[in-house]
């Protein structure tokens, strides 16, 4: 196995110092992937304080479980698995409590029409958890993280060709969401 | 939506867009995130260093028990050389003042001190000492007495002594008798006799009570007992040596070669080397100690998680809002995550019955206090219509929130609409406390001293208090009494127990154990059928048993 070597030599040193328990150098790597982490909870959450539980949950867990980290991968990707994981299971918790709208009939978008347009970050959010949550998760997973559907499955417990299709219909809805965003602009635009 | 020019990026793919929004994409948490973090890092903190602490203190307390076992053990070993003499210097004394043979002390001294040295084997073969041996010595004792000599044959002669009254000579009898005797062989020595004596106090007292060495003619000595024959007060204070004596060990030390300890030695080798008693007396000690009462402490790991699951009271159609839907999900998930077992506890006391050399069976009464706590962020309400800052509806009549565990399990509660708001993380202590009644089959194993005692069995408890005391004033604390209707869990619980422990006999009546025990839940906590990890508890059980008569 190929032992990651942090670049940032700090980086050890605060992993060390915050696997002995001080509350500097946790405090210190807290703000250096708080930022991040809240962005990649966000896209899993429904709300913003739901991101903001995950995010909280998921320090706990990165604090406590640190001492394992092995140094075999860059740390950021250790506390975005950690994550991403915890989100997961916020999602499994509440899933009974999930008002999941009917899922929509989506038109088939051919391929070609193009969308060639900038889109806010917020805007990318949004229509991300107007997603049904289970086709979030898989849409996150497969086209963000990079997870293969084999993997998903394993990770929500669901078979492989059930996450292709989830993940295809979810293509399919945010491709329409992104044309009609992109239709409002161009008719803001033309006036 | 951004005013980019539309053209800037042509036939880029739905992946492409989002992973290209999301990439490097960052959010300014709130500073409350870290508050929260931060406490939850004390708090687990706290936790671990209150669970070492506690185990600390168990392996503290265990290992001073094992000390002061140990200690008793050591001091048990040791204290015949003194208890002995002190025993029979004392008991000296006080048949002294109580009967006149006491109070023969120099004369019998005088005769045995002045018996040649050949005379030892003599008495040995005598067939009254032979018969008072075999009567009155145990052959533990005799095996001992040339390690111990002063000390164990005072005690061994004191106690046969005060076990055969009859045998009690009068010094008025024999001492001229005795006089005439030695004064026959040796008149210098006898005259110097009780000078001897004097210095050397331990061997008047191993001539006191020794019965059995006493070559004199039977013509001369008479039986007499303590009752008819009472001896002249003042006699008995002119011959009392043994008062006021100082009771040093070191006293022998200065007993002339040709007093009564080198001529003792003989005789007692000779006793030493007495058969064995005869059968019937292993039998009979064996059906003295039958009982025995036991003792014991137990520190325990106490597994007995109440675990929330999706059918609890949340899942009733009195819960309308999804959100305090979410929150209480949350809560119970941090509920069933929080459950820590803290340090529990059970004392026993039982009695025994040594059904034979290896068997024995064991029933008492056992005291079992299991205690948990978890943390949590969440209130429970019940009814109410105050409405929180979250937007959902607070507060119960009493304005206190319920455990969550009274929620979940309490149908009457499940009923009605349960609301859920969010507030600093707080610590809920559980203690379960039971009385049992239970029956064990031991196998015993003996190895000299020490002993390894296998057993089994099955306990019955009644949970006679339940208490969850939650350590913040927002929610109440409840109390389930014994039998108590609201309670959800049985009342009476089985389990099974097995343990394998080490014990030592201190002393013939007493003994410790150290065992390792392991009990299992048969019946589930709860009343209602609902899918709970299997409850266990491992101890470490010390005690001690006293071994009673028949």
């Amino acid at each position: 196995m190929k032992i990651f070597k942090p670049k940032d030599p700090s980086e050890a040193d605060l992993i060390k110092r915050a696997v002995a328990g001080k509350r500097d150098a946790q405090h210190l790597l807290y703000q250096r992937y708080a930022g991040k982490m809240l962005a990649v909870s966000k896209r899993y959450a429904r709300t913003d304080f739901e991101a903001e539980d995950i995010l909280q949950d998921s320090f706990i867990k990165v604090f406590r479980y640190l001492q394992d980290f092995k140094g075999d991968c860059p740390l950021e990707f250790w506390v975005k698995r950690i994550v991403i994981n915890t989100a997961l299971k916020h999602q499994r918790t509440n899933r009974h409590l999930m008002v999941t709208d009917q899922e929509e009939e989506w038109d088939d978008v051919s391929e070609h029409d193009s969308i060639d347009s900038q889109f806010a970050y917020e805007e990318l959010l949004e229509l991300v958890r107007g997603l049904p949550p289970r086709y979030q998760a898989v849409f996150n997973l497969y086209a963000i993280e990079g997870f293969s559907h084999k993997e998903i499955g394993e990770m929500l417990d669901i078979t492989e060709s059930t996450s292709k299709s989830q993940y295809s219909r979810a293509r399919a809805s945010l491709r329409q969401a992104l044309l009609r965003l992109k239709q409002q602009y161009h008719e803001k635009v033309t006036g | 939506m951004k005013k980019s020019p539309a053209d800037k990026e042509k036939g880029q793919s739905v992946e492409d867009i989002f992973r290209n929004g999301f990439a490097e994409a960052e959010s300014a948490p709130p500073p409350r995130i870290w508050e929260n973090v931060h406490r939850e890092i004390e708090n687990q903190e706290l936790h671990r260093y209150r669970k070492q602490m506690i185990w600390y203190r168990s392996m503290a307390a265990a290992l001073l028990l094992l000390l002061l076992s140990a200690g008793i053990i050591v001091w048990q070993q040791d204290s015949p050389l003194l208890v002995g003499q002190q025993d029979t210097l004392a008991s000296g004394q006080e048949r002294s003042s109580q009967k006149a043979p006491a109070a023969s002390v120099p004369n019998r001294p005088a005769a045995d001190v002045n018996l040649p040295a050949n005379a030892a084997p003599a008495i040995a073969e005598a067939p009254e000492m032979a018969e008072a041996s075999e009567r009155h010595v145990t052959p533990e004792v005799l095996v001992s007495v040339p390690r111990v000599f002063s000390g164990k044959q005072a005690q061994n002669e004191d106690a046969t002594g005060a076990a055969s009254n009859s045998r009690t000579y009068a010094l008025n009898e024999n001492r001229p008798a005795l006089s005439i005797s030695f004064a026959q062989q040796n008149p210098k020595e006898n005259t110097a006799t009780v000078e001897t004596l004097k210095e050397s106090k331990p061997a008047v007292e191993l001539a006191i009570t020794t019965e059995a060495e006493r070559p004199v003619t039977d013509k001369t000595i008479q039986p007499i007992s303590g009752e008819n024959k009472a001896f002249p007060r003042s006699v008995t204070n002119n011959l009392s040596f043994s008062k006021g004596l100082p009771l040093g060990l070191d006293s022998l030390k200065g007993a002339s070669e040709r007093s009564i300890l080198v001529q003792k030695e003989a005789p007692l080798t000779a006793l030493a080397q007495t058969p064995p008693p005869k059968k019937g007396n292993e039998a009979e000690e064996s059906d003295v100690y039958k009982w025995s009462v036991t003792m014991a402490y137990s520190p325990q790991y106490a597994y007995a998680p109440v675990k929330l699951s999706d059918n609890s009271a949340m899942n009733s159609p009195a819960v309308g809002q999804a959100q305090a839907y979410a929150q209480y999900k949350e809560a119970v998930e941090e509920y069933n995550h929080s459950y820590t077992p803290t340090y529990s506890y059970a004392a026993l006391v039982g009695a025994s019955y040594r059904i034979n050399d290896k068997w024995q069976l064991e029933t008492g009464v056992l005291y079992t206090q299991n205690e948990a706590t978890t943390t949590q962020s969440y209130l429970v309400y019940q009814g109410g219509s105050v409405l929180s800052t979250v937007g959902f509806d607070l507060g119960s009549s009493s304005g206190k929130s319920a455990p969550l565990v009274t929620n979940a399990f309490n149908n009457e509660m499940a009923a009605r609409a349960i609301t859920v708001d969010r507030t600093d993380r707080y610590n809920t202590r559980y203690r379960y406390q039971q009385v049992g009644l239970p029956v064990r089959l031991a196998y015993r194993l003996n190895m000299k001293r020490m002993y390894a005692l296998f057993s089994g069995g099955l306990n019955m408890n009644l949970l006679v208090q339940n208490t969850i005391v939650p350590e913040t004033d927002q929610v109440e604390a409840v109390r389930y009494g014994l039998n108590d209707k609201d309670s959800p869990f049985r009342t009476v619980q089985w389990a099974t127990t097995t343990s394998i422990g080490v014990g030592y006999d201190v002393t013939k009546k007493m003994s410790i154990l150290l065992a390792p025990e392991f009990t299992y839940s048969l019946s589930p906590m709860l009343r209602e059928a609902q899918r709970q990890a299997n409850p266990y508890q491992l101890g470490v059980s010390i005690g001690g048993r006293w071994r009673l008569a028949k």
